[in-house]
Order: structure tokens, then sequence, then C-alpha cells
């Protein structure tokens, strides 16, 4: 089912067009990743979304409804700067923002509950959130913004700046509420946390929607090649390198000090790499590693946009 | 070293905050700009309107000075009550009621003023005061001056008088030589052959003028008479004689016609028979006219025979004419010797004239002695007349002085101070906190609590939940009011509260001020709701253009503290400029500051504060509308 439509929406602030016609549905169910550079035009397609910012052209509905309004008791953003009273406890802060969201009385009370197990804040509850840490800080965040219980969730670079125990904890906490039946829209600099969570990922560009797929579809169309590199004991002669080329019939064999760079196509590329560790140690080179890189998002980020991401 | 790049990064600090920066070099341009164009070059109010009730029962100068003051534009009032009522409407800025027991006692000045403002009632009553006293000093120099000119004049007067009197003495000397030189010629003057002349003549000139002057005038009478007589008479015998020679003619004439008539008569008998009737009748006709006509003749004959009876008795009337003639020149004769012993008489006469003459002159000499004296008698009952003028307007100023209280002369005038509102100064003070404390607290907290929201995120969330911006709004005025309405319970609680301790603290034996006031608790909750809300609005306006903490801080104060000195509560709005008075009221914080003021300390009612409660309300809704059409609350 779709929950969310976008369809041919632009935005254009003075001279700059910051979304170009971008068009996507989301589905239920899924997480779903918008991936781009700074500038992409993810924010603003996110504001547009909640309804803190008009469109100049396109339509967007939300649980079939063009007024996001109707549907706000379902959403929820988890912002990336916290958002909560410093001064107020962890408990208060949700008391709070429970109560603008409707809820209230033993509802909220149970509700702020779970929230504080399922955050593992049960020990911070009349801890002032100023004085939480960076992290918790963050599952405080989570925790308001889920206290209504929404449907769909918008999560904004939810993990930049943390710790990788931390990351891998936001990850696993993203992880089921999917599986609960939650609908997560993430934005991103994180490649591997796009691959990682992501069902499907819409890249952006300078406000235009490069390309959406699964990540393995996205790697598999515009991931481009595997390298392996093999580290040598002593450098590998010029012959040799022409004759790794001319056997593998590509051009692209790089020697850099003691390292062997050789990129290969997706298929068959096992047999390949085997063949030429063979090729390498019956010429008498002694071979101290071996390792592959798979490409990546980065990759096809790389591929499509012609430029690195910038975070 | 370290110091000094301390300071650098602390003025770097101040320097990154634009906004900061900015509102750090205009805020001391806006501070000394306002407070210059209100309050510069003034010194005192260029005039103060003053109210007059007048119950002197005597004219007094003392108004007339009262209104050249050029600094005082002056109303008058038939009663108190009136003018206390424009007091404390503010149409007048004192009001004055004079009176006195009477001219000579020191004037009581009783002053009315508003003491609803702690600092502007006593300015204008101090100033007014000022100038009046002035006024009655100048009065009191004034009849000092007076005095003295009197007692000058009097000095003056009084060597005049003496003058006067010298002066008379001499008139005095002299008229007396005159008297006796008057007397001297009367003595020469001999009245004893005046007398014996006088007494000689007396009877021969009384007799002979009495008889002389009758048969004159008698003898005069009759001569013409006579003349006129006799001229008759003379010219009669002619005329007579003519007369007579007519009268025979007509005598003559008549018996013609009777002939006539008597032949005709014959004629007409002859022939009557022809016609009897007509004949007949002009017969008897002409026969009437015979008749008639013999009458005339007969009478005619008579007056012949008696005119020749006249014509001789005219020669003896000649005769007698003649005698008379005679008779006539003998008188004259006679009339002529009594001229000449009247001539006699005259010279007499004349010498007695020349001594009468003699006496006329000395008669003369006294008329214009007495003429002079007269003269000088007027001068000096006119001399005198003025000196007794004088010296009754003296004695009458005397008596005017002495009627003069003589501390008068040092303080002419007595001073009464009279509050038109029956309230401690205290209620005034505590209105004025309670304003100061709500623009700071109100103010201050709501813009910097909306941003702290604002920096904290926690405004994203709001705008994402489905409670609406009025309820979040709302929900947030009424907590600051709830606040703002601690901070007055806790002011007005220890401005009204006196409960006394058991012991004294530090001196102090009661808790709270006991303030009375007539406010009314639901007017007065209202006021400082409205009060709140406004200065909340104000707070909220603030956060809708600052984008830090200390931006609203600092607008905040650049707001607050021009409001404070432009408010009246520290200089009197009365001595600033026309444009800057008319700036400060349109002030939330006048308005406010007035609003209670009215309320607590001079008991009316809120409606009276119209303007300020719309002021304050205009204010509300100004941001209120600017808060519905931002997207953030």
């Amino acid at each position: 089912m779709v929950l969310l439509s976008i369809k041919n929406v632009s935005k254009i602030y003075g001279q700059k067009k910051v979304l170009d016609n971008i068009s996507f549905d989301i589905l239920e169910g899924e997480i779903f990743g918008l991936l781009g550079s700074n500038g992409a035009g993810k924010s603003t397609l996110m504001s547009i979304i909640l309804g803190l910012n008009e469109p100049d052209s396109g339509e967007i509905s939300v649980f079939g409804s063009a007024k996001i309004h109707d549907s706000i008791k379902k959403i929820s953003l988890v912002p990336q700067d916290p958002a909560f009273y410093a001064d107020f406890s962890v408990e208060k802060n949700m008391h709070f923002f429970g109560s603008i969201n409707g809820l209230g009385g033993a509802v909220l009370e149970d509700r702020i509950n779970f929230l504080l197990k399922w955050l593992e804040l049960e020990e911070f509850r009349e801890t002032t959130a100023d004085f939480l840490s960076g992290g918790y800080q963050r599952l405080l965040n989570i925790a308001l913004s889920l206290i209504h219980d929404p449907l769909l969730i918008f999560m904004d670079e939810p993990t930049a700046g943390l710790d990788p125990k931390m990351r891998q904890m936001f990850w696993s906490k993203i992880r089921e509420l999917k599986k609960s039946g939650k609908t997560v829209i993430i934005t991103t600099h994180y490649m591997d946390e796009a691959e990682a969570l992501c069902t499907r990922i819409a890249l952006l560009k300078k406000g235009a929607l490069l390309s959406i797929g699964t990540p393995e579809e996205l790697i598999r169309q515009y991931g481009g090649i595997k390298v392996v590199i093999f580290k040598m004991e002593k450098n590998v002669s010029q012959a040799d390198i022409e004759s790794i080329k001319k056997a593998l019939k590509q051009e692209s064999v790089i020697e850099r000090g003691n390292l062997l760079i050789i990129p290969l196509q997706q298929a068959h590329s096992v047999e390949k790499i085997a063949a030429i560790t063979q090729w390498l140690i019956d010429k008498g080179y002694n071979i101290l590693s071996a390792m592959t890189k798979e490409p990546d998002l980065e990759d096809v980020f790389l591929n499509i946009t012609g430029e690195k991401m910038v975070v | 070293m370290r110091l000094i790049d301390i300071i650098w990064k602390e003025i770097s600090l101040i320097k990154s905050q634009k906004i900061a920066l900015l509102l750090i070099f205009i805020y001391p341009f806006i501070a000394i700009g306002l407070l210059g164009s209100s309050f510069a070059g003034i010194t005192a109010p260029d005039h103060i309107s003053v109210g007059i009730v007048n119950e002197l029962s005597f004219d007094s100068n003392m108004l007339g000075k009262i209104g050249v003051i050029k600094e005082l534009s002056i109303l008058n009032f038939d009663d108190v009550n009136s003018m206390v009522s424009a007091v404390k409407r503010k149409e007048i800025m004192v009001g004055m009621k004079l009176s006195s027991e009477s001219p000579y006692s020191k004037m009581r000045i009783d002053l009315y003023y508003d003491n609803s403002n702690l600092l502007a009632s006593q300015f204008f009553l101090q100033i007014a005061q000022a100038m009046i006293r002035n006024i009655t000093v100048s009065a009191a120099q004034e009849k000092m001056s007076s005095i003295w000119e009197t007692i000058s004049s009097l000095g003056a007067s009084i060597n005049s008088e003496v003058a006067n009197v010298r002066e008379f003495q001499k008139k005095l000397d002299s008229s007396g030589e005159a008297l006796q030189k008057l007397e001297d010629d009367l003595a020469a003057i001999d009245f004893t052959e005046i007398e014996g002349v006088l007494n000689q003549q007396k009877g021969a000139i009384s007799g002979m003028q009495s008889d002389s002057a009758q048969f004159k005038k008698d003898f005069a009478e009759f001569k013409a008479s006579f003349i006129t007589m006799k001229s008759d008479i003379l010219a009669l015998k002619p005329t007579l004689t003519s007369y007579k020679s007519s009268i025979e003619s007509t005598a003559s004439q008549l018996s013609a016609s009777i002939s006539s008539i008597d032949s005709i008569i014959a004629s007409l008998e002859s022939v009557k028979a022809s016609s009897p009737v007509v004949i007949g009748a002009a017969i008897s006709e002409l026969q009437k006219n015979r008749a008639q006509l013999v009458s005339y003749r007969n009478s005619l004959t008579q007056a012949i025979a008696s005119i020749s009876q006249v014509e001789s008795n005219f020669a003896k009337i000649e005769d007698s004419i003649k005698k008379a003639d005679a008779l006539f020149a003998k008188v004259d004769a006679t009339m002529g010797g009594l001229d000449s012993q009247m001539s006699s008489s005259s010279t007499a006469i004349s010498t007695v004239s020349a001594k009468l003459q003699l006496f006329k002159d000395s008669i003369d000499e006294v008329k214009n002695l007495i003429t002079e004296a007269k003269k000088s008698k007027a001068e000096i009952s006119a001399k005198l007349a003025e000196s007794e003028q004088l010296l009754s307007s003296f004695s009458i100023k005397l008596s005017d002085f002495k009627k003069i209280d003589p501390s008068t002369l040092v303080q002419p005038a007595v001073f009464f101070e009279n509050r038109v509102y029956d309230v401690d100064p205290f209620g005034i003070l505590a209105s004025n906190v309670l304003v100061i404390v709500l623009i700071m607290t109100c103010m201050l907290l709501t813009s910097i609590l909306i941003i702290l929201e604002r920096t904290q995120n926690v405004s994203l969330r709001m705008r994402l939940s489905p409670t609406s911006k009025a309820y979040l709004l709302a929900g947030k005025i009424v907590g600051q009011l709830i606040i703002a309405m601690i901070e007055a319970g806790i002011i007005f609680g220890v401005a009204f509260a006196k409960i006394p301790l058991p012991f004294p603290i530090f001196g102090i034996s009661f808790l709270g001020f006991g303030l009375h006031s007539i406010v009314s608790l639901p007017e007065l909750f209202a006021a400082v709701v409205l009060i709140s809300l406004a200065f909340i609005s104000f707070g909220m306006l603030i956060a809708f253009f600052a984008k830090s903490q200390s931006t609203a801080i600092l607008a905040s104060l650049l707001i607050i503290v021009p409001m404070l000195f432009l408010s009246g509560a520290i200089l009197p709005i009365e001595f600033m400029k026309p444009f800057m008075q008319l700036v400060s009221r349109a002030m939330p914080l006048t308005a406010a500051n007035n609003l209670l003021i009215s309320l607590v300390v001079k008991g009316a009612p809120i409606m009276d504060s119209a303007v300020e409660i719309a002021i304050l309300a205009g204010l509300i809704l100004l941001v209120f509308c600017l808060v519905a059409v931002k997207k953030e609350y």
C-alpha cells in the first residue's frame, strides 16, 4: 500500500531550484532512504512532505490525503538536532509532548513506560535532559517522536555523530520499528547505513532524483566493478602487468608500489580472482595478502553523479 | 599577552553577534535621541495651567499680578469642587483658592494638586507655589513701597504746608496795611459840610423838582392840546362855510327834483285811465320817492340852520384863543425864573457830587480791598481745604496702615497644600513597581522562552503535533499570566497587608505596608490581566524578530529603558516637548501605568481609562495578527 505519494514536486528559492520535479512513492512497511550530499534537497523535500513548507508545484498525498494535517497523528519526525526541553526531565518531556499529541492518562503512562524501557532510558527517567549524553539525548529525541505511536516516521540523520555501538543500537531499533509495521523514511549521508537499513533508496543531487531502487538494484545497475587488491612482496613487472591485461582483456590494471589493483566485472569475478592468484604464484610472486572491494552505494553515487558524497 | 587575547576574544565575540552589535551601537543613539528629543532644552514647562477660585470679598491686585505671569494660563472656577474635578481630569495642573479675612490680613492660598503622580505633582506644585510666592513678595514690596511713598509724600506735604502758612502770614500782613490806609482815608472825609448842604438843598430841590416837573408836564400837555385845538378850529371855519354851501345846493336840487316828480305824477294822472294798474303803481312809487325827497330836503334845511348857529359861535371862540395865547406867554416867563433857581441848586449839587465822588473812590478802594481780601480768603480756603484733604488722606492711610497686620509685609500669603486624591503616595509607588515588574518579566520571559523553544527545536515538534497553534499560544499566554498574577499578588499583597509581627525585626513591626485603596478588585484583576497580556504580546513581538536570547534581551532593554524614561515614572510627561508627550501617552508602559494609577490611586472606574485600555488592546491585537500570519507560533 502506498503511504506517501510524491508527484512532480518542485521548489524554487529565489533563482535556485532546490527540488526539480521529484516523483516517487513510499510503500507501507518499508525503510526508505533519501540519499544525497548537502544541498541535494533532502531536508526541503522532507519539510514539504511534513507540511512545514509548500511546494511550488506538484502534489503530495499522505495516507491518501493531500492534507498532511489530516494524518498528522500518524506521522512523526525525529529531527537531527535534539528537540526537547533541556531543563525538563526525560519523563516530563515525554509527558508534555505526549499530551500535545493527544495522549493522556493511563494510555500516556503506559506509552511512556514502554518507550523508556524499549529505548533503555528507564534509569534516566528523572534525569534532566540537558544532563544526558549525546547518544541518550538522541534516544530521548526518538522517544518523544514515537510517543504517539505514529505509523510513518521521518528520521533526519538519525545516527550522525554517534559512536559505532550507538549506531548499531539505533539500527536495531529502526529495524524493530519496521518489524512492528512502521514505515520509516531516513535521510542519511552514510552509505553503509542506507545499505544496511533501507529497503529502497532514492538518490538526490541538486534537487533532482537520480535514481530510486533497492540497494542491490542500484549497486547492480550503477555499482560498477569489483576490485581485487594484491599486496605483493615485490613489485610486479611491467611485462607481467601487460600479460594480466591481455588475459583479462582490459586496460585497467594498476600498480601502486607493492599493491596490484585489478578491477573486475562482477560476472565470474571469483574464478578470475582464483586464476590471477594462481598465475602470480606460478610466476614466483609472493602474495602477502589479497582483498576484494565489492561495489557499494558510494560507488553507485560516484558513478551516477560523478562526485563523491560530500558530508 | 594571554589577557589581551582574552580581551580580544571578548570583543570578537561581540562583533560576531551582528544584531547584538547593531543594537549596541544603535541603542545609545536611540536612547539619547529619544530622551534628547523629549527633554533637551526644557528646564520647566512653557506654561502651567492653573485654576483659580476667588473667595476674596475685596478687590485684590494679586489676581491681576497672577494673570500677567506669562508662564501661567489661568482658568477661573466658581467653586472648589469644579476646580478639583478639573485637576483630576488634568485640565489644569494646580488649583488655587484665594481667601482672606480682610484686605489687611494674610491671604490664604489653598493649592490643590493631582497627587496621583509622585514626581509631576510635586514639580508643578512647587513651580506654581514659587511663582505665586514671587507675586506675594512683590505685593508685599509694593505695600512697603506705598507706605514709604506715603511717608515721603507726608514729609513733602508738611513742608509745603509750612510754606503755605508763611505765605498766608505775609498776605495777612499786607492786608493789615491796606486796611489801615483805608481807615485813614475814611477818617479824612468831612461828612458834616456835605450833610449841611444836602439838608439845605434837600427841601428846595425836593419841592421845586416835584412841582416843576409836574407843572412842566401838565403845561406841555395843555399847550400841545390847545395848539391842536386852535388849528382844528381855525381849519374848521372854511370847512363849515363850504359845507353849508353844499347843503344849500343839495337842498335846491332836491326841491327841483320834487317839482319834477310832481309834474310827472300829474302827467301820469292824466294817463292813468289807459293803464290804471300799471300807472297807478308807478304813481304810487313816485309818490313814495317824492315823500322821501321831501324828507331829505327838510333835513338839509335843518342842517343849514345849525351851521349858521355854529358860525356865530365861532367868533367867540376866536376871542378866547387870543386870550389863551397871552396866558401862555406869561407862563413861559415864570418857567424861566424857575430854571435859574434850579441852576443854583444844580451848582450846589455839583459840590455835593464832587464830595460824593471822593467818597465813592474811597468806597471803591474798600471794595478792591474787600475783593482782594475775598480772593485771598478763597485762596487760603482752597489751600486750607487741600491741606485738610491731604491730612485726611494721611489720616485714612495711617488708619489703613494701622489695620495692616505687620507680618503680612513679610509673609503676605500662607500656602496650604491639598491633595485631590486621598491616597498614600505608596499606592502610586506600588502601581509603578507592578508595571515595571510586569514589563520586565512578561516581556523578557515571553521572548526568551519563545526563542528558547525555537533554539531547542521544540517549536518544530509543536508544529508537527495535532495541537493547534491557538491552543499552544493560549497555554503559553495563560502560563505567563499566572506568573504575572503571582507577581501582582505579591506586590499588592505586601502593599495592602499590615500584619503585626510578634516581635520587631530590625525595627519593622508590621508585615506589609497597609495601603488603603478603594480599588475594585475585579477591575484591578482585569487591568493586571490586560497589562500582562500587552507585555506578553510585546515579548512575542520581540521573539518574532530576535533570533537569539541575547538579542531578545537587548531588544527588550532597548524598548523598556526609553519607555521607562518617557512614561512619566521618572520624569514628568508634562516636561516633554508636545510631540513627545503624544508619543509617550501612546506607549504601552505609560498606558499601563496610567491605568493602574487610575484604579488604585484615584479609585476611578476602569472605563475611565478607555484610551489606555484601547492602546494596550491595540498592541495585543497587532501582535496576535502577526502571530496568526506566521507559521511558527
